[in-house]
């Protein structure tokens, strides 16, 4: 093969790479980040929240998550489900938000700063806070995704949850690597919990 | 012409089968919001995808060597690993001793490169380089190697002048159950065993222990390198979590070696015949370390590291035991938001005792050297996933070399989401070794027509000499189309000043019985100098069994004498390294149990010869190709059989050629064959 058509070829597979190839990485990234969004439909069908979060029976599971945050495609898209009888609402933060309404917060470092600190204060109770930030429930978050020979997996504290009147079933947490210990306010968890065996 | 647009055509659509072909099944059409939690658990997600990599973000030329690159590879020591790094030089000199370096100044005693092993330094005082032949762990147990090229002095101190690799074993979590592994050939033999357990649930161990052989090669010149050796080791590690935020480290470890030497030797009285003598080398060496990591809030931990490290090494011509004592505390935190920041600070306490020969000793033969430092980095994103900048600093003092500052600036800008571009300025210093402050050594006798008499000549070490400079520039691009295919590129410019030298004192020449002349030669820093070079690294996976990899290097070293200086090594430095060198691996993975992988590399010529001085008898080294090749056989799921062979193409050849202080036996590396069974328990 001459030098120019050795270039030529190169050029070639260059261009047809250049096509192809980034549209595929876009379809890799979100396919993670719609199984992420999965889990945390599955975290809140789970999860139990205390009875004030919620005034009637038909009244939204507000999922919150950061509006610059690249989960938030696939988090708008549970939008409508239900969560027992609650249909899911996405609900977009930015600097000033306030997080009040919300029952599950995803977590991660395109939320403002000034919500992070907030969380890191442990100011914000009666949310279920879920990331996939290293270390995220070791270091005072409810539920940290993490990876484990390319399937993902996940912790659960369920020290830091229970403070919040937040309480997860049995089988949440049969499935989960369970950290911190239980506090004073678990005994009604764990009354739940058996409550769920005999339902489930 | 008609033909070569056909070419064209063909060519383009050959590639793009191959895309389509690396294309996986469509995942638009799945819901996972149907899946329960535990089918959740069993998708498989490539971790490649978790854009952007902590690599892919770093603002400096990085590359990882991962575990499955260690299974790939056919390796069965570290430097055979580090082969496949660009800008990093590895050439062996003979069966346990190498040469390694980034980015220039190979030799022997290279002494600009920093070694960690699960944080613990390796690199010896006494010269400021690295015993390769002690640096040695089971394999299995890595579970990456990051070597990082260019000046790491901000975070890792004086020394990482121009690289820092950073060895770092698995979690006792992840090694539990038994190992064992036994290899056999025409070269050398070994093997080794580990078993991991857990006490309680939140505590996991590890042991092991290892055993080496390796007969003598020949030398280059003919006849026995006499370079045989039997290294023995045995250690453990625990990793325990007794409380969530709080993660406790220890790990420990023995080494024995018995390796063989060829010195050449003076004998102590005029007219100073010399004489090779054939020694056996015992080493002994052991460590302690202890890390405890602390979390205190979302992205706050607090580390404190300390460990305990004693080398023996009673070579024919110098004996040096030395204990070392390090202590490091760190901080990082999340101060503002879009600031990450790491501060700490450290100190270390090394103390040698030497007995030396005629031929080599250090005055005085005892020392104690010690350092403290402090250092603060800041990582401030001010566009989140758009533009990170790094700014940070060390201020190091040693008692013998006073008083350092290594900062360094990088930026990290990602046009879009699956490219990084980088570029850094950094300052880095090497601290005066113990050898070139304290060293008396009677190197040579030179007789007519190179010196007026028979000249006895002595390399002494020098007190007043100060820590060599680095200023680097560099710049880089990355670019991870897709998880499957990636390109790294990185190039430096270096400025180096006060660089070592060794220089003939001839105002000080004084006359020794029988009419000979002793004529000092010693240690200043005489020299200042550039290099530039260029690294690629690509990775691409064209179908989901094939798996192709590769690195080029191009670099160059240019060092210039200050007026005066008559130092003869600076040239050996200067062409030390190959001005190209060019890795390329294709792995394939032919069954659900077979794989078969080979490894090509080229190193280019080192014009060493070129030093031309009867003080430096060395020649020029041949450029080289080697081939190496493996097929494994997973014959059960526990059980693995492998077939490697090493060098293939020539029945031996010449890596590099020793210079300084100093000389190893250069031995023909010989090609070599082994099977390796490994086995799960």
């Amino acid at each position: 093969m001459k030098l120019r058509t050795v270039l030529r070829s190169a050029w070639a597979l260059a261009a047809v790479l250049a096509c192809a190839l980034p549209a595929q990485a876009q379809n890799a990234a979100g396919r993670e980040a719609a199984i992420k969004a999965a889990f945390l439909y599955n975290f809140a069908k789970f999860t139990e929240w205390a009875d004030h979060r919620f005034g009637g029976e038909s009244d939204p599971a507000v999922f919150c998550v950061g509006a610059d945050s690249p989960m938030r495609p696939a988090i708008s898209a549970l939008q409508g489900q239900l969560i027992r009888s609650h249909p899911i609402e996405v609900m977009a933060i930015v600097p000033g938000s306030r997080l009040s309404p919300c029952h599950v917060l995803f977590v991660d470092d395109t939320l403002p700063g000034a919500i992070r600190r907030r969380l890191e204060g442990h100011e914000v109770r009666g949310v279920l806070t879920v990331s996939d930030l290293p270390n995220f429930a070791r270091s005072g978050g409810d539920i940290g995704l993490y990876y484990e020979s390319n399937h993902l997996r996940f912790e659960i504290n369920i020290g830091t949850a229970g403070k919040g009147g937040i309480t997860f079933s049995s089988k949440l947490l049969q499935l989960a690597v369970v950290i911190g210990r239980l506090s004073s306010r678990q005994p009604a968890s764990l009354f739940a919990d058996i409550a769920d065996l005999f339902a489930g | 012409m008609a033909r070569r647009g056909w070419r064209w055509v063909g060519a383009a659509a050959i590639a793009a089968g191959l895309v389509l072909a690396a294309r996986p099944a469509s995942a638009d059409t799945e819901d996972f919001t149907k899946m329960s939690l535990e089918q959740l658990m069993q998708v498989k997600v490539t971790t490649a995808t978790k854009a952007p990599q902590p690599w892919f973000s770093t603002a400096a030329a990085v590359f990882v060597i991962t575990e499955e690159d260690i299974r790939r590879s056919g390796a069965t020591n570290i430097p055979e690993l580090l082969r496949m790094v660009p800008g990093l030089d590895v050439a062996q000199l003979n069966a346990h001793t190498w040469a390694i370096t980034a980015r220039g100044f190979n030799g022997v005693y290279a002494n600009k490169l920093l070694v960690l092993i699960d944080g613990r330094s390796v690199y010896t005082p006494l010269y400021s380089g690295v015993q390769w032949d002690l640096q040695d762990l089971m394999l299995e147990d890595i579970d990456r190697i990051e070597v990082i090229r260019g000046p790491g002095g901000t975070l890792w101190g004086a020394n990482a002048f121009n690289g820092v690799i950073n060895i770092i074993t698995k979690s006792a979590k992840d090694t539990q159950g038994g190992l064992a592994t036994a290899r056999g050939g025409n070269e050398d033999a070994g093997g080794a065993a580990r078993y991991g357990g857990m006490i309680g649930s939140d505590t996991a161990y590890r042991g092991f222990g290892k055993i080496d052989y390796h007969a003598a090669d020949t030398a280059a010149g003919g006849g026995t390198a006499f370079d045989q050796y039997v290294y023995g080791r045995a250690g453990f590690r625990v990793d325990s979590t007794p409380t969530p935020d709080l993660g406790l480290m220890f790990e420990g470890g023995a080494t024995h070696d018995v390796e063989g030497d060829i010195f050449q030797r003076l004998t102590p009285t005029p007219p100073f015949p010399s004489f090779i003598e054939q020694a056996e080398t015992p080493v002994t060496a052991a460590y302690l370390l202890g890390r405890a990591n602390k979390a205190v809030a979302a992205g706050e931990e607090w580390q404190l590291q300390s460990y305990f490290d004693w080398t023996d090494r009673a070579q024919a011509i110098l004996t040096e035991r030395r204990f070392t004592w390090d202590a490091e505390l760190q901080h990082r935190s999340t101060p503002w938001p879009d600031h990450q920041l790491i501060w700490g600070g450290g100190t270390r306490v090394t103390s040698d005792w030497t007995q030396g020969t005629f031929d080599v000793s250090l005055m005085p033969s005892e020392d104690t050297e010690y350092l403290v430092n402090l250092f603060a980095q800041d990582e401030w994103t001010p566009l989140p996933k758009v533009l990170t900048l790094t700014f940070g600093s060390k201020f190091e003092y040693v008692n013998w070399s006073g008083f350092d500052v290594q900062p360094n600036i990088r930026a990290m800008w990602h046009p879009t989401l699956d490219q990084a571009v980088w570029a850094a300025v950094s300052r880095a210093v090497r601290t005066p070794s113990r050898a070139e402050r304290d060293l008396d050594f009677n190197y040579q006798v030179l007789n007519p027509p190179f010196a007026p008499a028979p000249t006895l000549i002595t390399v002494f070490g020098n007190p007043q000499m100060v820590s060599e400079k680095v200023i680097a520039y560099e710049l880089g691009y990355r670019w991870q189309p897709t998880p499957k295919a990636s390109v790294d590129l990185a190039s430096f410019y270096n400025h180096y000043t006060d660089l070592a030298t060794v220089d003939e004192v001839p105002q000080a020449v004084t006359f020794l019985p029988g009419g000979f002349l002793n004529l000092p030669v010693q240690f200043h820093n005489e020299a200042h100098g550039h290099a530039y070079g260029a690294e690629f690294a690509g990775n691409w996976q064209p179908a989901p069994w094939v798996n192709l990899k590769s690195g080029y290097t191009y670099q160059l070293t240019k060092l210039t004498l200050e007026p005066g200086a008559t130092d003869s090594t600076e040239i050996a430095y200067q062409n030390s390294i190959p001005k190209t060198k060019i890795y390329a691996r294709a792995s394939f993975n032919l069954s659900r149990t077979v794989a078969l992988d080979f490894n090509a590399r080229y190193v280019g010529r080192l014009p060493l010869g070129e030093a031309n001085n009867p003080l430096l008898p060395i020649t020029d080294v041949s450029s080289y190709w080697a081939f190496d090749a493996r097929l494994g056989w997973q014959a059960t799921p526990t059980l693995l059989l492998e077939l490697i062979g090493q060098n293939l193409n020539r029945a031996q050849h010449i890596e590099f050629q020793s210079f300084g202080p100093t000389r190893a036996a250069t031995a023909e590396i010989p090609r070599s064959v082994f099977l390796r069974l490994t086995a799960k328990f």
